[in-house]
């Protein structure tokens, strides 16, 4: 699975890069904004986004929204600690296949790409899944 | 699904809100149950994350430290408000990420304060600025002691939570009391300054809020013309890339190791040198090779373009350094109670990295000197026509290979009589400082154990002198030159050479040996009459050059060489000159100048006498590289010596 990670921070990228590689994904690009994040989309074609919200330049929901209307079949999950309720919807609305809260235990991430390798239900919220 | 669908919901909107449910409202961070379970889970923490954190940490305070500095001059400037809220935000998931509970806090708290200020519920003022000055100190210091294992513990993380508590409830409070006078700061808060404009302050914080905290529409601006500005939506304007063009300017950059950089910048000297001896090869000296020649000219051509390169690459612009400077005087003007404008210029201006990590240090001293010592306190700059803010302007520019950073203030200046009275208290002064060129009195205040403040105060002079700006503005191969008007100011001038791994350098003959000197230090070279000459009882020869008298040193006999020449009036004389101190090298003949790659002395060397270094001259030859400051120095006690023993 290639994945692009979309995060304004080393940090996060760096973390979420080994969780990804630790699961045998190919981790295809990383992007420090949402405008750099939707044009490497363009390029890179992966099969999954992660998406942080508050970003320089570009924000979270923006990229979405603009990698949605360039590829209606991208799946884009949002990795990000804006858990207020207006975002959550707003991603859902824009087309957002998950949206995951940080801190977020590791094996929220697998789960999620279990989920989306099976084709279940792409939408995955943190508390419809509890348990 | 709670199957609670009256119909009226649209289904997209509703029931996956109430699917949702995750999301307490009373909990600002929409941290949710589940996640407060997730919370409970530490990730292994390794090094490399923490390092990673640290640095990127570090980042971020900068960024938040200038914006907030921006704010303080313009506080309605959204897209420093949105970075400073970003900063925060990213910083608090990070070390969320990490399970550093305090720091998580504390950035929430002060995250929350932001989100209030671009949602136009508060804004920016004095105070907000000097909490979170004062949270970033205090995170950045605890943060470069973070090590992976250890608990993130912040002391005195309590009264900060507390002072961003105040300045919640202030800005709360303040719509009730629209009608009333100004009120004072909440009891219990201590913060480094009071709000400056009280009626500005109230205005600020009570107008696009109602008493439910909903934002309402702006009211027609009483006082201040831009009030409506402030009402701006936020979440409108937020990511439009027009409105966030500064922090679009993220270069397309990948990070290289520091010892990559440095270990590309010696092999590249090696390329230099291994150059110079191909096109000055003694087997093709002499020979008709056109397409050789053509050749080498073309090998000539890139290497200076690699140089150049790998030169560039560790170009850094000052302007994170002067950045610093702006809080530094931020803070010095409230401590000293003067009213202190920084003045930058310059600051993209680029010099080598090597530079960057030193300069910072002498700069800071001459700053804090100059708004301690140098700018005079409001009455008095009022009584002598002045203005009553003080200005330091700190400019930096090229200049014929060296970079020039200016420290000038308009205070007092610098006091002579002051100078020359604590000069002679420490036996600085010969007897005849009457007739010290003000350039020369001003030097004294480098002199080690120099510092004219009656009262040493906590900001300057504590301890470390200006001998201590002079020596390290001195490791980097620069000088320091004073200029000073009384009443009008003082104005430091900081030369350094551009590169420190690379210089011009002159090669000169004696016998059979090549030497090198730095042409910066090079003031002239000329072949001596004999009237010109003179030889103190001493034995010391003097060379009289347009009235002034400089003692000469032969290199021949400093270093035992069988020379050429041993009359002065048959070789060559140069003039070198150090710390505006002058004397005269004798060698045999000047053999021309070229780019020379400075080797360090191995440490096995010690410390040789007279030597900064070697340089590989083109035929393969090493060559020492003079050090001129230390040369001048010792002509100087020799001069000394000889002028005393003469007395006797």
């Amino acid at each position: 699975m290639k994945i692009l990670i979309v995060d304004d921070t080393t940090f996060m990228r760096y973390n979420l890069a080994n969780i990804f590689k630790g699961m045998g994904c190919e981790v295809a690009g990383e992007a420090a904004n949402g405008q750099e994040g939707v044009e490497l989309y363009k390029k890179i074609k992966p099969d999954l986004v992660t998406m942080d919200i508050t970003m320089p330049v570009m924000d979270g929901l923006q990229a979405l929204k603009a990698i949605k209307q360039h590829d209606p079949g991208a799946r884009v999950v949002m990795v990000s600690s804006m858990g207020q309720r207006e975002f959550v919807l707003e991603s859902i609305k824009s087309g957002a296949a998950g949206f995951i809260v940080k801190p977020f235990h590791p094996d929220k991430i697998k789960n999620m790409i279990e989920r989306l390798e099976k084709g279940l239900p792409e939408i995955s919220l943190p508390g419809t899944q509890a348990n | 699904m709670t199957g609670d669908n009256n119909g009226k919901h649209t289904p997209d909107n509703d029931s996956i809100a109430e699917n949702l449910t995750l999301i307490n409202e009373d909990n600002p961070a929409g941290v949710t149950e589940n996640e407060a379970a997730s919370q409970e889970y530490r990730p292994v923490v390794t090094p490399e994350m923490v390092n990673i954190f640290i640095n990127e940490a570090m980042e971020l305070f900068e960024e938040a430290e200038t914006a907030l500095l921006e704010l303080e001059k313009s506080p309605e400037d959204r897209e420093y408000i949105e970075q400073v809220f970003r900063v925060f935000h990213s910083f608090k998931g990070n070390a969320g990420f990490l399970g550093y509970r305090d720091y998580e806090k504390l950035s929430h708290k002060a995250e929350s304060i932001f989100e209030d200020i671009r949602k136009g519920r508060s804004l920016v003022n004095e105070e907000t600025v000097s909490v979170l000055l004062s949270v970033i100190d205090v995170m950045r210091d605890g943060t470069r002691n973070l090590k992976p294992g250890e608990t993130a513990d912040l002391p005195g993380k309590d009264i900060l939570i507390d002072l961003l508590d105040n300045l919640e409830i202030f800005s709360q409070l303040l719509p009730e009391m629209t009608e009333q006078p100004p009120v004072d700061t909440p009891a219990g808060v201590t913060v480094t300054c009071t709000v400056k404009e009280e009626e500005d302050f109230f205005y600020q914080n009570g107008q696009c809020r109602d008493n439910h905290g909903e934002e309402t529409p702006c009211p027609p601006p009483l006082e201040k013309p831009e009030g409506k500005e402030r009402c701006k939506d936020p979440e409108h304007d937020a990511g439009s890339p027009e409105n966030n063009k500064k922090q679009s300017t993220i270069q397309r950059a990948i990070r290289v190791d520091v010892e990559k950089l440095d270990s590309l910048l010696d092999l590249v000297g090696e390329l230099v040198i291994a150059e110079a001896m191909v096109s000055h090869n003694p087997d093709i000296q002499g020979l008709q090779l056109d397409r050789l020649d053509k050749s080498l000219l073309q090998l000539t051509k890139i290497t200076r373009e690699i140089q150049d390169m790998a030169m560039s690459m560790r170009m850094i612009p000052l302007a994170g350094t002067f950045q610093k400077m702006t809080r530094l005087v931020r803070d010095l003007s409230l401590k000293v109670n003067k009213r202190i404008k920084l003045v930058i210029s310059g600051e993209e201006t680029e010099v080598d990295k090597t530079i960057i990590e030193q300069i910072s240090d002498p700069l800071v001293h001459l700053i804090r000197n100059a708004a301690d010592h140098g700018i005079e306190a409001p009455e008095e700059r009022m009584a002598a026509g002045k203005p009553e803010t003080g200005h330091i302007t700190l400019e930096a520019r090229h200049s014929a290979g060296e970079v020039l950073i200016i420290v000038k203030d308009d205070g007092r200046g610098l006091n002579r009589q002051k100078i020359l009275k604590k000069a002679g208290k420490l036996g600085l002064l010969q007897d005849e400082a009457k007739d010290l060129k003000d350039e020369e009195v001003w030097n004294l205040i480098f002199e080690p154990g120099f510092s004219t403040a009656d009262n040493v105060s906590s900001i300057s002079g504590r301890g470390v002198g200006m001998d201590v700006v002079k020596s390290q503005i001195g490791k980097l191969r620069g000088r320091v030159d004073i200029r000073s008007t009384p009443g009008q100011g003082t104005i430091f001038s900081i030369r350094i050479p551009l590169t420190m791994a690379i210089i011009e350098g002159m090669v000169v003959r004696v016998g059979k040996a090549g030497y090198t000197i730095p042409i910066i230090s090079i003031k002239e070279s000329l072949q001596p009459r004999p009237e010109q000459i003179t030889v103190t009882p001493g034995g010391l020869e003097l060379i009289t050059i347009r009235g002034e008298i400089l003692p000469v040193i032969r290199l021949h006999e400093l270093y035992k060489i069988k020379p050429t020449y041993k009359n002065l009036t048959e070789g060559i004389v140069i003039v070198v000159e150090s710390d505006a101190k002058k004397c005269c090298l004798f060698v045999d003949e000047l053999a021309g100048h070229q780019q020379i790659v400075i080797k360090a002395l191995s440490g096995y060397f010690g410390k040789v006498r007279g030597i900064s270094g070697f340089a590989i001259l083109g035929e393969g030859e090493v060559s020492m590289i003079l050090d001129i400051t230390s040369l001048v120095n010792s002509a100087e006690s020799l001069l000394e010596n000889s002028t005393a023993k003469h007395a006797v």
